[in-house]
């Protein structure tokens, strides 16, 4: 990885080239388009490199920096209680004409995981249950760099998309248990849409992904450490690969696959549907070879519609409705000990979790010269089941969320706004059945105790961000912005504040 | 394309998507994860009459589940388990031929990968040598009050368990060449037959050595007040026998008026007998038969045995074993969380003990294994617990007995 000054610089310099002089469009109306809550909204559509091009019909860059700061009184343990941090990023959409747009980010994050435990991986979504554990844990530094890039063209009634996106992580805790952990995520994004019938569109996309993580754990300290666990979920373990110090090796290739039907750019209504499948292998190494433990398989699918009506030039609505469904299933392998050569034995699929989940929104905007009012509440309701066998063991979640999110754009004078977004989400727990079966360990039992009982409690959540940008003459605009959230569950709270500053042009 | 169609299927969708969410998928989750296969074990020993009862415990070694049954009047037993590696431990009682009801024990491995699988476990009478056992054996040693590690005062306490008058002299104490922590799957290998060692020690003596009933002797690695090196060590100058180490760092630390156990074995320098201190060992005591002794011992029991390593190469290797007709008591050492296999036949020890709760437990000096006392002598002396099982027979993270010096 390069010094971060140097990128810092690159970065800069890249924005400032692209630089490019707007002054002819209202500062407002740039500002509204560059930051349209509706565009927010359909961001699945924008999964498809090909309808990139409709992104925006302006030019917008962002180039910032910020602090953030969560800290959590109530938490899952694997999850950690909080994160700070710094980040600098630049972002930038760029409408070359009417046939051509190349849009590309990058950004650099250094952080700090805080107080995680049960886990000593990154990534905890992509690879559990499947973690290294141990009892002990601590905070984790961790340094994020990422990079994207995409370009979108059309070509008679076609349009082409291509986008890539890569990310690389490095977490490490200079303290015992020593871990060190390192990621690859590469994207790669290919759409074609074809306009069929007057601005009617369909669209077919894919999207492939490898993902790599290596992970090691050692210790220093002469007095003893803790036993390492290989987890395979809700709180068992693999029994043969258990203790030692053993390196963990994940890799992951996946793809997706999607269908879109939309018109007038999406603007009027969109249809969009995606397919995929992923398999996560893990493998731990035994002195020199790697042993192949378990196979995580999961198939995503997610569909969603929204249509869009317009009243006169002041009024809009929009629908939405969504359903996105992962079922993810472990497959682990048995070794043998009664061979001169480590045999496997058996394979068999033990894990397995479902979530699904259908979404419901309403949007409602109001736009004139000097305000833009968007206003969108939702209804969401999510099952979640995720069980075990050998021993059996299980839990399941079905909750109703609702809410609802506002953001109001004001503008103060010609060169001046003011941007206020509050939300709030409440989730209220419908059913939560436990069927857990104790682990011979007693501080893991109460580990996966308070692990349900953070997953069935009811959370509201209520937050808001405020953002002052202002154009001085004949140099770029500048913003700041601050986010406040606050989540309450079981009669605890967690915090979340957040600074940030930049410039946009 | 007319907008009422699109609405439709977006409500259409939506609905689906809520019948959907309540039904999942169950397709393969269920059915694959049945590889179960039909264990049948036959269980066979030497004149058996009656297979009284028999308490079999078989655990799967990726899993750690652990299914026990017991078994009457039968020698033969149908399970249905789901495929793995497993470790059979069976500790029972039969009735023999000549009526003799007697203690009985086995251990056996297997794989099950198929449907069926058949495996014989010949059943071994547990010895009850009618002799000394072992009482206690300290080998964590303890830290100093800087907590810095103190390497001697370690023991073995072996009592008379009998109601006869015994003779200690020139008795074996072996170490286990292998770990119980770990499986190197060494070829040939038989440990109904013999208990390979890496270190034996006689405790020489040309006189008898004669323990009364109920009495013991004790064994010190260096027989010192070790009080005046460490406050936290224990007075063993009053042990029987010690085996000092010759390193001459060390200096001499030999006591001149307690006589010393021969060494005539060790893979260490200095022809040391070095205890284990995390507890991975296995330690056992012998008698040499009739026209046996220590010069015999080093011609006729050798140990060659090959055995492949991490890098997969195949490695030779030459050490002793002495045989299971000469051991009098034995027991095994490991740790929960390490725990792979014992090392000694089952009819000389069937399980295991331990001190300490995981590797390198910090909380593991100053603690011993000790057999349960479960009564007294009419002279109150006590009796000790001993059914070859160490696992019951053993409390486990014990205070040392001699924490306060020997006292008979």
């Amino acid at each position: 990885m390069f010094s971060n000054t140097t990128s810092f610089a690159v970065l800069f310099i890249l924005s400032c080239s692209l630089l490019k002089a707007q002054d002819s469009l209202d500062f407002f109306n740039r500002y509204r388009n560059q930051y349209s809550a509706e565009r927010t909204l359909k961001s699945k559509l924008y999964s498809n490199p090909a309808s990139m091009l409709d992104y925006s019909v302006a030019s917008f860059s962002e180039f910032g920096a910020g602090y953030h700061s969560e800290q959590k009184d109530i938490y899952r343990q694997q999850l950690g209680a909080g994160e700070r941090g710094l980040e600098i990023y630049a972002r930038s959409f760029q409408k070359l004409n009417s046939r051509r747009a190349v849009w590309g980010k990058a950004s650099y994050e250094s952080l700090k995981q805080l107080k995680l435990k049960w886990n000593e991986n990154l990534d905890f979504d992509r690879i559990a249950p499947y973690v290294l554990a141990d009892s002990v844990g601590g905070d984790l530094k961790l340094e994020r760099y990422s990079f994207a890039g995409g370009y979108s063209e059309k070509i008679n009634r076609f349009t082409l998309g291509i986008e890539a996106n890569y990310t690389a992580q490095l977490g490490y805790r200079s303290r015992d248990p020593r871990i060190n952990n390192s990621t690859s995520d590469l994207w790669v994004n290919l759409g074609v849409n074809y306009k069929a019938f007057r601005e009617y569109e369909i669209g077919v996309f894919t999207r492939l992904n490898k993902y790599t993580q290596n992970s090691s754990i050692s210790f220093v300290s002469l007095l003893g450490n803790p036993y390492v666990y290989q987890m395979v979920g809700l709180g068992y373990s693999n029994n043969f690969f258990n203790g030692g110090k053993n390196a963990v090796a994940f890799e992951e290739l996946g793809y997706q696959v999607g269908v879109q039907i939309m018109n007038k750019g999406g603007k009027d209504f969109y249809l969009h549907a995606m397919a995929g499948n992923a398999k996560n292998t893990k493998n731990i190494q035994i002195s020199n070879p790697f042993y192949e433990s378990s196979e995580l398989n999961n198939e995503q699918f997610i569909f969603e519609g929204a249509k869009f009506f317009d009243l006169n030039m002041h009024h809009r609505f929009g629908v939405f409705a969504g359903y996105t469904a992962s079922v993810k299933t472990g497959t682990e392998f048995g070794y043998s000990v009664n061979t001169q050569f480590t045999e496997q034995v058996f394979q068999r699929k033990a894990y397995r979790k479902e979530d699904y989940s259908s979404t419901v929104k309403l949007m409602y905007q109001y736009s004139k010269d000097h305000l833009t009012l968007n206003a969108t509440p939702f209804f969401r309701r999510q099952e979640i089941k995720e069980r075990r066998l050998y021993p059996v063991s299980g839990q399941k979640f079905v909750y109703n969320y609702f809410g609802i999110s506002a953001d109001v754009q004001q503008r103060l004078n010609e060169n001046q706004v003011l941007s206020f977004s509050p939300y709030f989400i409440k989730r209220m727990v419908d059913r939560s059945i436990s069927a857990l079966s104790s682990t011979a360990n007693a501080a893991i039992n109460d580990w996966i105790q308070q692990d349900y009982s953070v997953l069935a409690s009811g959370i509201s959540t209520f937050g808001a961000s405020l953002r002052y940008d202002v154009k001085p003459q004949k140099l770029p605009a500048f913003f700041i912005t601050t986010q406040y959230q606050s989540q309450k569950m079981l009669h605890k709270n967690n915090h979340f504040i957040s600074i940030h500053l930049g410039i946009t042009f | 394309m007319k907008k009422t169609v699109l609405l439709l299927s977006i409500a259409a969708a939506l609905a689906t998507g809520f019948t959907v969410s309540s039904c999942s998928s169950d397709d393969d989750f269920g059915s694959s994860v049945y590889q179960t296969g039909v264990l049948t074990m036959n269980f066979t020993g030497d004149q058996i009459a009656t297979y009284q009862t028999l308490d079999i415990s078989i655990k799967e070694i990726n899993t750690g589940t652990i299914t026990q049954l017991t078994i009457k009047n039968t020698n033969a037993h149908s399970v249905e388990l789901p495929f793995g590696s497993y470790m059979i431990t069976v500790n029972g009682s039969v009735v023999k031929t000549d009526t003799e009801e007697v203690n009985v024990g086995a251990s056996a491995n297997t794989d099950i990968k198929m449907n069926v699988t058949n495996i014989t476990i010949p059943l071994l009478v547990k010895q009850f040598g009618n002799d000394f056992i072992i009482e206690e054996v300290f080998f964590t040693g303890v830290r100093t009050p800087d907590n810095k590690n103190y390497n001697s005062g370690r023991y073995f306490k072996i009592t008379n368990n009998t109601d006869k008058v015994l003779d200690a002299a020139n008795l074996i104490i072996g170490q286990s060449n292998f770990l119980t922590t770990s499986n190197d799957n060494p070829t040939p290998y038989d440990a109904n037959t013999y208990f390979p060692v890496k270190g034996v020690m006689i405790l020489t003596s040309t006189a008898p050595k004669l323990v009364e009933p109920g009495d013991f002797i004790v064994v010190a690695d260096n027989a010192i007040n070790h009080t005046q090196n460490t406050s936290t060590a224990y007075n063993l100058k009053n042990a029987d026998w010690e085996f000092p180490s010759n390193n001459p760092t060390l200096g001499q630390v030999d006591n001149p008026s307690i006589p010393n156990a021969e060494v005539i074995y060790s893979q260490m320098a200095y022809n040391m007998f070095f205890l284990h201190n995390r507890g991975f060992e296995s330690y056992v005591i012998a008698r040499f038969p009739a026209g046996e002794d220590k010069n015999t011992f080093l011609q006729n029991q050798k140990y060659n045995y090959t055995f492949v390593n991490s890098a997969g190469n195949t490695v030779a290797k030459s050490v002793y074993k002495i045989p299971n007709s000469w051991i009098i008591d034995g027991v095994n050492n490991s740790i929960p969380t390490d725990f792979v296999q014992t090392l000694t036949s089952a009819s000389i020890d069937a399980g295991w003990t331990s001190v300490g709760s995981m590797n390198n437990d910090a909380t593991r000096y100053g603690k011993s294994v000790r057999r349960k006392v479960i009564g007294q002598t009419s002279k109150g002396k006590n009796v000790y617990k001993d059914t070859n099982n160490s696992t019951l027979d053993f409390v486990k993270d014990s205070q040392p007995s001699l924490k306060n010096g020997i006292i008979h």
